[in-house]
């Protein structure tokens, strides 16, 4: 009864709600650049541009850096295999145009003494090596209905896509170097916004279980040709490393990206395709050694992918296991320590907008932080704090 | 992880906490009561899962201990309030499946924020709206999500899709408590700067008003201060 009451109570806020969905509605399909409306509106492969995709070109020279089904707004930033760092400017149809900032220099890899303390050879682990259980990776996919097209028949399988063979098949490369690994094949279906909160729960569950870093293996959706490189003489599937810039570890999980990046090269060079700094979190706000890969796109294989992360598994190993892998750790623990001061920089100025708005001077604002002070911690002090300042609520 | 990356999560984590305790404090509840419930969010995210039904299942700190809150503030609002924020809940349920759904799957499509965030402040805003206080708020943000979790599992159901989820299963750092506090936390900074303005309109407006009695226009009027709702 009371929610019949309820209703009639909030016709207006009712009316208010379908005010704000609308107004989100059309604000996000306007904003939504690229994205036709028909498309916005279409409840089905809205991770795919089925009109196209966005090619990222340098403004001074117009050659193509990159091309990616991703949505690309001003302001993300690409290191290319080359260690080219760009920044997007302004975007034109389905063209990015990027400013080219400068050659960046990824930390020296001695890459003998890498092999060597790892007992590779060529890129290959030899038998016999020593078990290193203490170091325990986590592997998942926050899409694991993504399959490829020309290996699986479809670019999406709801109870589980092609992905999930490329995440064992990297999990098991990653266990014959002596690496532990905890794998999810959970798949976060349905297939909408809210997989990455869903997969957030898989990424706790492997912290939990005590992962120095977790994997979450994805695939592109743009021309098999875009992801198709050279390694070692052969035509390989490529990979790409993605780094959500919305969270407090991103310059972390930023460096973790440029130094696995940089191992990668050493051991299997033409690997890796690049470093998309895109705009988003992808739970990697939860761990500084988090990273996101997209292995392929979905014209490629899935046996290509499958061979790709073998080869990744190579320099995942050699970075967990060897010196310069924990030489590689320091500097991203480094890093790590500047951001704090950002975190905390960050949290002071939004307290004092919150601060200067709720109070109507300084005084006003003095009194409150006294009263902050010595009666709201004056609770956990003393048990014998009694009486009607006892509701926090009652302002 | 080295000390800086160990240093980093610890801050952030501090911060989160904080936040959170200040803003489960708006709550009616005492300072220990909001802090007893942050500690069993927490605790209660390290301990196994409760499987329920169809490979559903519930984690004790991100979705038993929040339930439990939403039913201790139920218990203790008057039934309008209850009925209020009944109707909120529903609204935000429908408004975050259908946000879910909307919205670009990949997080690089959307327009400013994660998904995560986007969904919690839609969440937020919404419950805000039809909830029109803190409590409701935060009711309405915090079980959208839970609603919202049932409704995938039946989808999925339905699409005779074999799936797991577990509600509340990241504890703490899950969406549906955060979601709960990013609404409570929009309409403890909204209800403060409503607050805020509102009184600075009645100042200026009290203002024009002892100009105008002062001229002997207008009788005086009474000082009843307009203040949000808890």
């Amino acid at each position: 009864m009371f929610i019949i009451n309820g209703l009639k109570n909030s016709r207006k806020n009712i009316f208010l709600c379908l005010i704000f969905l609308i107004v989100f509605l059309i604000g996000g399909n306007l904003t939504c650049s690229g994205v036709e409306a028909e498309d916005f509106f279409e409840l089905k492969e809205l991770d795919e541009r089925t009109d196209g995709f966005f090619i990222m070109k340098d403004m001074q020279t117009s050659e193509t850096i990159m091309r990616t089904a991703r949505i690309i707004h001003p302001g993300d930033e690409y290191i290319s295999s080359k260690n080219k760092f760009y920044r997007v400017e302004r975007i034109e149809g389905d063209i990015a145009w990027a400013h080219f900032i400068e050659d960046i220099k990824l930390f020296e890899v001695n890459v003998e003494e890498v092999l060597n303390s790892l007992m590779i050879k060529g890129g290959t682990f030899q038998e016999g090596q020593p078990q290193r259980r203490d170091i325990l990776l986590g592997v998942y996919h926050s899409h694991g209905a993504e399959s490829y097209v020309p290996s699986d028949g479809t670019e999406s399988i709801l109870q589980g896509g092609g992905i999930l063979d490329v995440g064992r098949a990297f999990s098991e490369a990653l266990r014959e170097k002596g690496l532990n690994v905890n794998y999810s094949p959970e798949t976060h279906v349905p297939h909408d916004a809210g997989t990455y909160h869903r997969s957030r729960r898989t990424a706790e569950e492997l912290l939990r279980q005590g992962s120095s870093s977790i994997f979450d293996i994805h695939r592109d959706a743009v021309p098999a040709e875009e992801y198709i490189g050279t390694v070692d003489g052969r035509p390989t599937v490529q990979l790409q490393f993605v780094v959500g810039r919305q969270n407090q570890n991103a310059q972390a999980n930023r460096d973790f990206a440029e130094s696995l990046k940089k191992v990668t090269d050493d051991i299997h060079p033409g690997l890796i395709k690049g470093i998309f700094l895109a705009r988003a979190n992808y739970n990697q706000d939860m761990l500084p050694l988090a990273m996101l890969v997209e292995v392929g796109s979905h014209e490629n294989t899935r046996e290509g992918a499958e061979r790709s992360v073998a080869l990744f598994s190579d320099a995942v190993g050699a970075y967990f296991l060897g010196r310069e892998g924990q030489r590689a750790r320091q500097g991203v623990g480094a890093t790590a320590l500047r951001s704090i001061l950002w975190v905390i920089f960050i949290v002071a100025v939004v307290l004092g907008v919150y601060l200067l708005i709720s109070n109507e001077n300084i005084d006003e604002l003095r009194a409150k932080l006294r009263h902050f002070f010595s009666k709201e911690f004056a609770e956990f002090r003393s048990r014998k704090r009694k009486g009607g300042g006892d509701n926090g609520a009652g302002e | 992880m080295n000390i800086g990356m160990v240093l980093l999560l610890a801050v952030a984590i501090i911060i989160y906490f904080g936040l959170a305790q200040r803003v489960l404090d708006r709550l009616r509840l005492s300072d220990r009561a909001a802090l007893l419930f942050l500690v069993a969010m927490i605790v209660g995210g390290f301990l196994p899962d409760i499987p329920l039904v169809g490979g559903t299942s519930i984690n004790l700190g991100g979705g038993v201990v929040p339930i439990i809150l939403v039913i201790y503030l139920w218990s203790k609002a008057e039934k309008p309030e209850i009925s209020r924020s009944v109707t909120a809940l529903l609204i935000t349920a429908v408004v975050v499946y259908a946000t879910m759904k909307i919205m670009p799957l990949e997080p690089t499509y959307n327009f400013f924020l994660d998904p995560l965030y986007i969904i919690a402040i839609i969440a937020g805003v919404v419950a805000y709206i039809t909830g029109r206080s803190r409590r409701g708020s935060f009711i309405a943000g915090t079980m959208a999500i839970v609603l919202s979790d049932i409704a995938a599992q039946v989808e999925n159901a339905f699409a005779g899709v074999r799936s797991s989820v577990t509600i509340g299963g990241a504890g703490v750092f899950d969406a549906v408590v955060i979601a709960g506090l990013i609404a409570l936390g929009l309409a403890e900074f909204v209800g403060e700067t409503v607050e805020r303005v509102s009184l600075e309109l009645k100042g200026a407006k009290k203002e024009d008003q002892n100009n105008k009695d002062f001229h002997g226009e207008n009788p005086p009027e009474s000082k009843q201060e307009n203040r949000p709702e808890e």
